[in-house]
Parts: C-alpha cells; sequence; structure tokens
C-alpha cells in the first residue's frame, strides 16, 4: 500500500518562475490497485511521479510504501520496490548491451541476488535462469527470445519498451509508475505495448499508477482515474463510476473546470 | 627495421596495452574523459621506483597499483560527490599529485633503478633456473608481458561479464536507466575510475622496472598515447564484444609503437611524435562530423544544381 500523505513541491521557490508544481495532494493506493491519472500538460502528473520515484525530493509530506517512509530514501534504493517506465522507449534499456546483459541486470537487483558473491563472481545467468528468462519474454509474442544476444539498440522503439516493461517486472515490484510509457509509439504498437502491459499487470497483481493523454485509454484500463489540474487532484472516480463514465463526460468536467480558471483570471483583473 | 626493434617495440606494445585497458575502462565503458591519468601514471611510477630501490619489487608493483587506484578514486569523489566537472576533477588530482610524486621521490625529479632487482630480472632468474636455452632466455621480458597482459585481458573480459560490470558498462550507456535498476551510479563511476587507474598504475610500475628509470615526466600525454592505441586497434580490429574490443587494443598498442620505431627509423624528429598522435585522435573523433558536413553539401548542391 502506498500512501501519500499532503505532498507539496515548489519549483524555482521565491523567483518569478516559482511553480508549485504539487499542493498539498493525498493519496491512498491499495495493493492490487491500477489507478490511471489524465490532466493536461503542467497538471503535475509527471512530478507526481517523480516524487514517489524519488527524482525529485519532495518539500512537504509524507511518502509511505508498505509502512516504509521514503521521504529521504536515494533514488537507487527506492528503485529496488519501484519499476517505472518513460515515455521514451530508449530511456530503460542499455542499447550497447545485449538483451540478455539487460534482463540479467534488472533480475538480479533482488536482494536475495545481490550478496557481494553475485556482484563480483557470479558470471552470466545459469541454465535454469535463463530458461526462465526465455519463457518470460515469450509471453510479450515479440519474438525476443530467439534473438538473445542481439544488442538492445537494434530494436525497433515498441520492442524496447515491452522490453523494459519485462525488465520492471521481473522482480515483481511493489509499486509500478507508467508515464505515459506508449505515446511515443506508433497507435499499433502502443495498442499491443498497453495489452501486454494490463496483462502483466493482472497476472502478477502489481500495484500500478499510470499516467496518460489518452482519455479512452485512462477509462479503458484500470480501477481507479484521477483527474489533475494545476498540482491539484481535481476528482477522483472509483471502478464504479468509472465504468459509468465517457469520453463527453470527462471532456465536460474539463472544460468546466477551464471555464472556472476563466472566470477566476477576469475576477482578478 | 631490424628483429630487435621490432620485437622491442611489441614489447613496448604489449607493455602499454595494460594502460589501454585502463583508459578503456573510463573513455569508452564509463564515456568519462579522465584526465587523471597523466598524473596517476607518474604516481604509479614513482611509487614502484622507490620500493624497488628498497628491494622490494613484487610489494612495488602492488603499492603502485594501488597508490594510482586511490588517484582515481579522489578524481571519481571529486566528480560524483562534490559535482565537480569531470574535466576538471581530473585535472585538481593530476596537479596536486605532481606535489605528491615529488614527495614520494624524496625531493628528486628523477631515480635510476641501475642494478636493482625487478620482475623482470626475477623472472630472468627464474628462466634460468629451469635451464631454458638462451635463445628464450634473451625473450624473458616478452614473455613476462605477454602473461601479464594475458591475465589481464581474462581477468577483465571475466569481470565485465559480472554483475558489477554490467552495471558499469550500464552505467556509461544510459545512466537513468541504471538508476532505475537500483543501482547507486555514483559508487560505479567511483568504481570504475578506481579499476581504470589501477590499471594505470600497474602499468607505470612495470614501466619503470622495464626502464629501470624514473621520471617526474613520464606521465605528460599518456593518455592520448593509450587513447591512440584504443582507436588504432578498434578501427583496424573491430569492437564487436568486450573480449573484441580487448584484443583490439593490445594489437592497436603494438601498431602504435611499431608505427613510432618505424618513423623514428625514418628519421623523424621525436618531438613531433606527440603532435602527430594528437592530430589522428582529433581528426578519429571527427569523422563522424565531417561526413555529415560533406552529407549536407551534398544535399545542397542536388537541390540547388551544385550553386
Amino acid at each position: 500500500m502506498l500512501e501519500l500523505k499532503d505532498i507539496s513541491i515548489t519549483f524555482n521557490e521565491n523567483t518569478v518562475n516559482e511553480k508549485k508544481a504539487l499542493q498539498h495532494i493525498s493519496l491512498t493506493v491499495n495493493d492490487g490497485d491500477f489507478i490511471t491519472i489524465i490532466g493536461s500538460n503542467g497538471a503535475g502528473k509527471s512530478t507526481l511521479l517523480n516524487c514517489i520515484s524519488g527524482s525529485y525530493e519532495i518539500d512537504e509530506g509524507q511518502i509511505i510504501l508498505n509502512g516504509k517512509h521514503m521521504e529521504y530514501m536515494k533514488e537507487y534504493n527506492r528503485a529496488k520496490k519501484i519499476g517505472r517506465l518513460f515515455q521514451d522507449p530508449l530511456k530503460g534499456t542499455a542499447p550497447d548491451m545485449s538483451i540478455e546483459e539487460n534482463l540479467e541486470l534488472a533480475y538480479r537487483r533482488g536482494n536475495e541476488q545481490n550478496s557481494l558473491y553475485h556482484r563480483f563472481f557470479k558470471i552470466g545467468l545459469t541454465k535454469a535462469e535463463r530458461k526462465l528468462m526465455k519463457e518470460k519474454v515469450s509471453l510479450l509474442g515479440l519474438d525476443l527470445e530467439s534473438r538473445f544476444a542481439s544488442k538492445v539498440g537494434l530494436l525497433s522503439g515498441g520492442q524496447r519498451q515491452a522490453l523494459t516493461l519485462m525488465m520492471a517486472t521481473i522482480n515483481t515490484p511493489d509499486l509500478l509508475l507508467l508515464d505515459e510509457h506508449t505515446a511515443a509509439l506508433d497507435p499499433k504498437t502502443a495498442k499491443q505495448v498497453m495489452e501486454i502491459t494490463d496483462q502483466l499487470i493482472k497476472d502478477e497483481k502489481i500495484t500500478t499508477i499510470m499516467i496518460t493523454h489518452n482519455i479512452a485509454q485512462a477509462l479503458h484500463y484500470g480501477n481507479r482515474l484521477i483527474m489533475m489540474n494545476e498540482g491539484k487532484i481535481l476528482y477522483e472516480f472509483s471502478n464504479e463510476e468509472k465504468a459509468k463514465l465517457t469520453i463527453e463526460d470527462v471532456m465536460k468536467l474539463y472544460q468546466q473546470k477551464s471555464h472556472n480558471d476563466f472566470s477566476d483570471s477576469m475576477l482578478l483583473d | 627495421m631490424s628483429l630487435n626493434t621490432i620485437l622491442g617495440a611489441i614489447e613496448l606494445g604489449l607493455l602499454f596495452s595494460i594502460m589501454s585497458f585502463g583508459i578503456y575502462i573510463t573513455f569508452k565503458v564509463l564515456d568519462f574523459p579522465d584526465l587523471t591519468v597523466d598524473g596517476s601514471f607518474t604516481a604509479g611510477a614513482v611509487t614502484s621506483a622507490v620500493l624497488s630501490i628498497a628491494g622490494h619489487p613484487y610489494l612495488a608493483i602492488l603499492a603502485g597499483t594501488l597508490v594510482s587506484c586511490f588517484a582515481g578514486m579522489v578524481t571519481g569523489f571529486l566528480h560524483t560527490k562534490m559535482k565537480v566537472n569531470y574535466i576538471l576533477a581530473g585535472i585538481l588530482t593530476m596537479t596536486g599529485l605532481y606535489s605528491i610524486n615529488l614527495k614520494i621521490a624524496g625531493g628528486t625529479p628523477n631515480l635510476s633503478l641501475f642494478n636493482v632487482s625487478t620482475i623482470f630480472t626475477e623472472f630472468h632468474e627464474l628462466l634460468t633456473s629451469i635451464g631454458l636455452p638462451s635463445q628464450v632466455l634473451e625473450r624473458s621480458n616478452l614473455i613476462l608481458l605477454l602473461l601479464i597482459v594475458i591475465a589481464c585481458m581474462l581477468v577483465l573480459n571475466l569481470f565485465f561479464k559480472t554483475q558489477m560490470g554490467l552495471a558499469l558498462r550500464a552505467t556509461g550507456n544510459n545512466e537513468e536507466m541504471v538508476r532505475a535498476s537500483s543501482i547507486n551510479t555514483d559508487a560505479m563511476k567511483i568504481t570504475g575510475l578506481a579499476l581504470a587507474n589501477a590499471f594505470v598504475g600497474l602499468c607505470a610500475a612495470i614501466y619503470t622496472q622495464h626502464q629501470t628509470f624514473y621520471d617526474i615526466s613520464q606521465g605528460i600525454g599518456m593518455m592520448v598515447v593509450a587513447l591512440t592505441s584504443i582507436i588504432i586497434g578498434e578501427t583496424v580490429f573491430g569492437k564487436r564484444t568486450v573480449l573484441n574490443s580487448l584484443v583490439s587494443i593490445v594489437l592497436g598498442a603494438m601498431i602504435y609503437r611499431l608505427l613510432l620505431s618505424f618513423a623514428l627509423a625514418q628519421g623523424m624528429d621525436p618531438n613531433d611524435w606527440k603532435l602527430l598522435c594528437a592530430s589522428l585522435v582529433a581528426i578519429v573523433i571527427s569523422i563522424p562530423t565531417i561526413k555529415l558536413f560533406i552529407e549536407k553539401r551534398r544535399k545542397r548542391a542536388r537541390r540547388y544544381g551544385g550553386k
């Protein structure tokens, strides 16, 4: 379970460029939840994920994952429990290393795999481990298992993103953060990668937060929906509420909000 | 060139390939141009010289390696933890080392290891005691260096397959991904710099014993020497896998020495050599940009009919 208690972060504080990127966000993510987040540019969606993963340090509030405080934990330490995917499909893999080497690196990050012996003297994967990796990768249905020795740089964006997904979930993480991970792919590949993601999350019951710009996607996947604006959570929908929502409803809610913003600024003038 | 000159060049090529392994780790694997090298080479050399003169040839090699290794860690610490720009971090360590090197040598800028027992004399004695023929004994230095280089190559090749080695390669390749894989990239960079400079120190320690001479200016331009050999090696012999790269580096270092001997035999001024090397490195690294420029020019010519 992930608990965000009243977290805030401000960039460029006390300058003209001051931006209150997150303002007193509180959110409880239950085990097995698959939350989708929508919101316009600058709403603070990515900032929220970056705060959870530790790329940014929050100014106020608490981040608690399974009872453990994470506010001051280093990014690479949080990464032991948190898997991440970015929009850029090139970000999650090392291009000059083979598929097997990339997977091995991800696989050995689990604690019991991380002893001094494993770090300095364990060379390559055992036969059983390699078989396991190939089985896992074959689930992607992209025929990557037959190209285990090829360099990842030779793969397409979609293949790389699918591989990144496999790497992020090979040791089931406590939390999976997806930051528009299909947005940079062509529509067909995006759909394919999204289907694979959904299947994996269901099979392994991974607690997930996913950002998307695609309202249809946000409505179709997951069991909760959050709408963000200007660093705040605007609306939250449970599974039942979400099932009744249509794209038009969401658009209307958006427009209402932007109308409010408009009148607010008019009042100020 | 006589056979002796050629074998001499190969011997030095082998010796300097040990340093190239170090530069390979920083420059190629970590993508971190490390300027500590010019200073840490001298540090390894002077430590080795002092201890050899004191009568500890083996300890000399070990200590020389460790001193340089420590210098690498300092650069790594400055860059990762103190956020000093990597070029400046290297230069700072290198500059500081100059004074330290003078101190280790007891204030003198050079030392002679004449008639001092070294790993080469010890190995020669060992081979003599086995009773090998004189043709083999004559080449004892070459044999010893060959053994050392092969050992280094095997150890490095295995290292790059361990979790640590993979993480090191990935750090130079895609730092963000490594951090997302719960690996401390700062620690990886410091480790990489320490390991790289350890190889530089090992090379320097052996070099001093080989030359039976130490000089404070021995390290100047060493980084470019190693880089030139790597570039020659990888261009001619490829870099598909790690092992392929390592073999290319050894062969590249030999070609470098052979070219140098050849140029000197043709009557080239030895002082011009460094300019030639620096130009070569600059040109090879610029080739992709030059290609792009020519490509653009051609495109423009095609579109506007050569105007």
